[in-house]
């Protein structure tokens, strides 16, 4: 089937008007905040109902063309990139909130609604519950970034992303409708299990697998008193033990790690060059939350026990500052008062390029893969902006590299992806494992993933998509 | 930020962008800028480990990283002592708990504290 044949076949399914195909109209879908190559496709399809999203898997089986879906178009690592000839099925149309299970602590909700737009509702409904949120912008997906298995912050206490989700509707390859997790038997969305974990086959698979069409974001309760605190920390090494220790304490809602590198970009230094011997390498960000003013003044209590322990073991740390002193000092601290929120030092800055080496990775390796990332960007030439944050208690943590660069450059954009090839090597042979894994990385840790399972999702792909519909570019692990 | 400059931006640390932050702020008032246009000398700051040099001339500030040869005064504490001492708690009282030490000229630092301090209507 041609373009033109395709483009008409869409439009039945979907009305012209949601079927995007001059170039102009394609540019936003071409490129994504990293150094990938801008991809065009061939079109953009913009389905707002779940039979939609069946006509379209239909319609592609028939022609031959395969299908990335795609949200706000906030993306890394190339994942909402169609191949040559593809199809980006847009699903921000499909952006309603379904229900809010109050009781049972879910927000049933489609694949298009974004952070800002559930915490909106909340609040005007009033609804005495808590979502978790990323450092991504507020107009950006919950149903994808849980897809992706990101994190937010309260994956400390609640692990990341993939494992807040209650259950999940999706279309199928085959154009069939499945209900993972407890909606397979139950009325109500409450959990992955405990059925077969058949949601799994749709997180981290990059939509591979198929279109999620409906997903239950879970929720939880909102303590009434919540003090938000930073604390500067002149090596980072005691800032990752702190990380560890305030985990075991389990005394903080969150507790996360930004090298000296963002707080400077907070002041409007675009590209800080070096540190000065003298100032904090860390910053530790913390958030403690309380029924009562009593519980929270116990948890502040036994937080400041423990930054004197560090002090008395002669570790130089600064006292920790409140959100709202901070503010004070500097209006622009206010982006990081709530959630979520738009840094535009990372998405807005002239440049427009923004890549980092995501992974998740054990905590008693942060100081080594640290020493690693800051020798690498280093040599680089990239001031080392880093972002961690432990996870689930501390069983694990996220440890981000992240660079700013000027994406018409293209001599930056290509050592910037070298840069982040030896990053992902050195995470790697750590033991960490890139999370949102751009094809690139694919490529590079194919050979080091067990034979096996990398033969078991050959296998599991091949049997949900025979006709390799889905998302080509993504998890396309090479042949022997 | 017209007459405040931060010599070296990209290498400047993060006491000097604080102040240079704050004062900027402050000098959108009148009576601030008249402040700051009779000012003249140099003040050394030292905040934990971190050192600036605020070198105010012809109604201008300049922020360099480290210290200057010809100091007028200086001002030392901890990172905290000098945020509360910007955000308004004594001065006095934290001088003579000892967290913040003065050294020099004692007139020239009580004539730029006020460009020091965080106005709420700034």
């Amino acid at each position: 089937m041609n373009r033109d044949a395709l483009k008409q076949r869409f439009e039945e399914i979907l009305g012209a008007e949601h079927v995007i195909s001059q170039p102009p109209d394609l540019e936003p879908y071409t490129t994504d905040y990293t150094e990938e190559d801008p991809r065009p496709p061939a079109l953009v399809t913009r389905p707002a109902t779940v039979e939609q999203v069946q006509g379209l898997m239909a319609a592609a089986r028939e022609a031959g063309v395969s299908l990335t879906p795609r949200v706000s178009g906030s993306n890394v690592g190339g994942l909402a990139l169609a191949p040559e000839g593809g199809v980006v099925v847009d699903l921000s149309r499909m952006n309603r909130i379904l229900k809010v299970e109050t009781d049972d602590m879910y927000a049933l909700i489609e694949p298009g609604v974004t952070w800002e737009q559930l915490k909106a509702h909340l609040l005007e409904q009033k609804i005495p519950l808590r979502m978790g949120y990323p450092l991504s912008p507020p107009d950006t997906s919950i149903v994808a970034n849980c897809l992706l298995d990101g994190l937010g912050n309260l994956s400390m206490r609640y692990g990341s992303m993939g494992d807040w989700i209650g259950g999940l509707e999706a279309v199928l390859p085959d154009g069939e409708v499945i209900r993972t997790g407890a909606p397979a038997l139950s009325d109500l969305w409450f959990g992955r299990g405990p059925l077969p974990d058949l949601t799994g086959l749709l997180v981290s698979w990059q939509g591979t697998t198929g279109i999620v069409t409906k997903m239950a974001f879970q929720l939880w309760p909102e303590p009434p008193h919540r003090q938000r605190l930073f604390i500067l920390v002149y090596d980072r090494n005691i800032a990752f033990r702190a990380m560890r220790d305030l985990c075991r304490l389990q005394i903080c809602d969150d507790v996360g790690g930004l090298s000296w590198t963002t707080g400077k970009m907070l002041f409007g230094v675009q590209k800080p060059a070096e540190r000065d011997p003298g100032e904090p390498e860390f910053f530790l960000y913390l958030d403690l939350t309380g029924q009562n003013p009593r519980e929270l003044e116990l948890r502040l209590e036994l937080l400041n026990n423990y930054l004197e322990s560090l002090e008395a073991e002669g570790h130089q740390l600064e006292k920790p500052l409140d959100i709202k002193t901070l503010v004070r000092l500097n209006p622009e601290f206010n982006k990081l008062a709530d959630f979520p929120t738009r840094l535009e030092f990372l998405v807005d800055h002239p440049g427009g390029g923004l890549s980092w080496v995501g992974t998740y990775g054990p905590l008693s390796r942060f100081e080594a893969y640290g020493d690693a990332g800051v020798e690498i960007m280093a040599r680089y030439g990239y001031p080392p902006t880093m972002v961690s944050r432990p996870m689930k208690g501390g069983h694990f943590g996220v440890m981000r590299f992240i660079s700013l660069f000027d994406k018409q450059d293209d001599q930056e954009r290509r050592a910037v992806r070298q840069m982040n090839e030896e990053l992902v090597d050195a995470g790697v042979k750590l033991g960490f494992i890139p999370y949102k894994t751009p094809p690139w990385v694919v490529d590079r840790i194919q050979a080091q993933l067990n034979p096996a399972f990398v033969e078991t999702m050959r296998r599991v792909r091949r049997a949900i998509d025979p006709d390799g519909v889905m998302a080509p570019r993504c998890w396309a692990f090479k042949e022997k | 930020m017209e007459h405040v400059s931060i010599d070296d931006l990209p290498r400047m640390n993060l006491l000097g962008l604080f102040l240079g932050n704050i004062i900027g702020r402050n000098l959108e008032q009148p009576a601030q800028m008249k402040r700051l246009s009779k000012a003249k000398g140099n003040i050394i700051v030292h905040a934990g480990t971190m050192t600036v040099s605020l070198c105010f001339s012809g109604g201008k500030l300049t922020i360099l990283r480290g210290s200057v040869a010809e100091a007028n005064a200086s001002v030392s504490g901890t990172m905290d002592s000098l945020m509360g001492m910007a955000l308004g708690r004594g001065m006095v009282g934290m001088v003579l708990a000892g967290r913040i030490k003065i050294k020099g000229n004692p007139f020239l630092l009580l004539k730029i504290k006020p460009l020091l301090m965080v106005s709420e209507s700034a």
